[in-house]
């Protein structure tokens, strides 16, 4: 017992787990502040024998603690519970609680808090540890013991404490940081659905499997009713995969939509998100994808397949598949300013025809054996089943059996099926935003000039009909408008400017060369003019609803003979040529050409009953 | 994955084998960034002879190397590719980025 007193040491400084300890202190644990300001820290010294308390005191007090004390084991719980000490000295055989059942019950206290609980112990060793490890001790000193072991202890344990403590406070920190991280995902993902896939149209037709290795998938789906009755679906398949990847999706989409709605062609629209995401990605990000476009007429289907596995036409009698269409263009973002006019591929459609396409992540998908599920099994797999896309998914799943998903993996097959495109009006009208409610003073014009060179590349019905969008909210009319400038501006260029004989049209071949030949002379084309302008003249109650358009197009072309226009409204009979003029008169209140057949007005009444 | 690096006269040749996925990313940009810096080089060519699998994310650091190069007033060219690469060059039409042979 004397021991105690013969040597005086002076503290061993802690500099560096002092800093800890009281830092872990300030941010961590909630402790009572008032007795271990400014020590060591707080000793609770629990004993019967009020000679051993007052002796280990003095000692720790000494060593720069504060020291509290109890005298028996329900005591030390009790005060564990008001001051929650740094550092306890246990005796063991006390009345009412001894000091393994108060261990017990301080380190359950403790949880995840690291108390160090020193056993002070006159059993002999072995004995003493075990059952002192046991009860949740951390270590134990037989006495009588001398200082300098008990010093050394002490320090040997603040050590442990100050790692558990900066382990805490650093698990603590990760967990935060992580639900932060999950909080911003959710955000993320949110936005991405809204912006991404909210838009798409046509779901009945479209069967999609997007299967993605973290929450973001960097294949993304989308698809747009075109104000022509068209349906565009767009498969993209990014760069790797996870947030990153879909980064690229959110303009990518935004140009999708928007171009589609306001009525821009798909090379337009393809030209567009490449010069977006060749700005925006970094040189190795760039998307892969594929365009197909159903025509309003359901007979046609056209493809762009920029970098994807080829897309399959198949047949849907037999299953088997009639087309293949293999990539031809660079993935999109890599080179500015790339035209797409040239690399569709067209094909005719019988109803209940199926498109399939699919990413990379299919045709890459690795089974056990790290082989790849490659094209070939996917053609197997597409005619081995009544229902191609079914059978595709079952065969990929028996493959992949036991192995995780590396890529993302998408399949989409769309069934063109009579009422594919019912609903386009309906649902182009639900994409549109509210109308502006234009008050007093209502009527305005738009026109816009289109000189030379610019005839080449710039299309104003698009522009017009967003402006119409914007101005008038119109949306209901939109695809008749759509269809009224189209035909009026067409007839501009291709007859007033590029003075092209429409007589041409009137064979197939015919209409082939057509188009080459106006794709050859837009090209030369240097001068020339189109003026283009639209009116909104208000009735005069000023509803609403009841108002007329006046769009009026004029064009340096020499004009043409109208005069057996006037009276007689053409019909079939003219066939292929006269096609346009005939939807014109079908569609506008009134139609009038004027001077020498170079300019042309019509009328279209804005009523809000369509069905009149 | 590995990129060795052999400089004859104005050619730089990148040799890749294994594996060419994200997982080479560093080994190659260590690789090209060497070359960069060197002014009789004025060619490199990525010999993809001994790789047997690539993903896009290779194509994309390919795209990099040429980005760079070009920046460098270097030419990037291709060679050798496996039957497998081959097609995964095709898919992606790299053909009418690099020169390939």
């Amino acid at each position: 017992m004397n021991d105690l007193h013969k040597e005086n040491n002076p503290i061993i400084p802690l500099a560096n787990s002092m800093h800890l300890a009281n830092f872990d202190r300030a941010s961590v644990t909630d402790q009572p502040a008032t007795l271990n300001e400014a020590s060591r820290g707080l000793a609770l010294v629990v004993d019967d024998s009020v000679t051993n308390r007052i002796v280990l005191e003095a000692l720790l007090d000494q060593e720069g603690y504060k020291v509290i004390s109890a005298e028996d084991g329900a005591q030390a719980v009790q005060m564990y519970v008001e001051h929650q000490p740094d550092i306890v000295f246990m005796d063991v055989m006390m009345p009412k609680m001894d000091g393994y059942e108060a261990t017990q019950r301080i380190k359950e206290l403790a949880d995840m808090r690291f108390v160090p609980i020193i056993f002070l112990t006159a059993l002999t060793a072995d004995e003493a540890l075990t059952k002192c490890i046991e009860a949740g001790g951390d270590d134990f000193l037989s006495k009588p013991y001398k200082q300098s072991v008990l010093r050394i202890k002490m320090i040997a344990l603040e050590r442990i404490r100050n790692l558990t403590r900066t382990a805490a406070m650093q698990h603590h920190k990760i967990t935060e940081q992580h639900m932060s991280m999950l909080r911003e995902q959710e955000v993320a993902e949110h936005i991405y659905n809204a912006a991404v896939t909210s838009d798409n149209v046509g779901l009945n037709y479209i069967r999609s499997l997007l299967r993605s290795v973290s929450t973001f998938s960097g294949d993304m789906l989308l698809s747009a009713y075109h104000p022509a009755g068209r349906l565009h679906i767009l498969l993209g398949d990014f760069t790797g995969h996870g947030l990153t990847s879909s980064i690229g999706a959110l303009p990518a989409a935004d140009v999708f939509h928007t171009m589609t709605v306001k009525g821009y062609s798909a090379p337009e629209i393809l030209a567009a998100i490449n010069q977006k995401l060749h700005r925006l990605l970094p040189a190795d990000m760039f998307m892969a994808g594929c365009l197909v476009v159903v025509e309003e007429d359901m007979k046609t289907v056209a493809i762009w397949n920029a970098a994807m596995p080829d897309v399959l036409l198949i047949d849907g009698k037999t299953r088997e598949v009639k087309a293949r269409v293999t990539s031809v263009n660079l993935p999109l973002g890599i080179v500015a300013d790339t035209d797409y006019h040239q690399t569709v591929m067209r094909f005719d459609l019988t109803p209940g025809d199926r498109i399939l396409m699919c990413s990379d992540g299919v045709t890459e998908a690795r089974n056990a054996a790290q082989e790849c599920f490659g094209e070939q099994r996917l053609m197997q797999s597409v005619s081995a089943g009544s229902d191609s896309f079914a059978s595709v998914i079952a065969v990929l799943d028996a493959f992949c059996t036991g192995v995780n998903l590396s890529d993302d993996l998408s399949l989409v097959e769309i069934s063109c099926q009579q009422g594919m495109l019912e609903n386009v009006y309906l649902e182009t009208a639900n994409q549109r935003a509210q109308p502006m409610v234009m008050q007093d003073k209502r009527g305005w014009s738009w026109a816009l000039d289109l000189k030379g060179s610019s005839l080449r590349y710039l299309n104003p019905v698009p522009l017009a009909i967003s402006q119409l969008l914007e101005i008038e909210g119109i949306s209901a009319h939109q695809q008749t408008l759509f269809v009224i400038l189209t035909e009026l501006y067409s007839n501009a260029l291709e007859h007033g400017v590029l003075k092209m004989d429409s007589r041409l049209k009137s064979s197939a071949d015919g209409f082939s060369q057509y188009y080459a030949e106006r794709e050859a002379k837009l090209k030369k084309l240097e001068d020339g003019f189109i003026h283009f302008e639209i009116e909104l003249v208000p009735l005069e109650n000023g509803q609403v609803g009841n108002d007329k358009l006046v769009v009026r197009i004029k064009d340096s072309g020499v004009g043409f003979d109208f005069t057996h226009w006037i009276d007689a409204p053409p019909n079939n009979a003219l066939g292929l040529s006269g096609r346009g003029i005939m939807l014109l008169h079908s569609l506008c209140q009134s139609v009038r050409y004027i001077g020498k057949g170079n300019q042309v007005e019509i009328i279209y009444a804005l009523k809000d009953d369509l069905s009149d | 994955m590995n990129a060795n690096v052999l400089i004859n006269g104005t050619v730089a040749t990148m040799e890749m084998s294994g594996h060419f996925d994200f997982s080479a990313h560093r080994d190659f940009k260590d690789a090209y960034m060497a070359l960069m810096q060197n002014h009789l080089v004025l060619v490199i060519d990525v010999n993809l002879s001994a790789v047997d699998y690539m993903d896009s994310s290779a194509l994309g650091m390919l795209l990099m190397l040429r980005d760079r190069a070009q920046a460098a007033n270097k030419e990037v060219t291709l060679s050798k590719p496996s039957k497998v690469v081959s097609h995964i060059l095709d898919i992606a039409n790299f053909s009418k980025l690099f020169n390939i042979s």
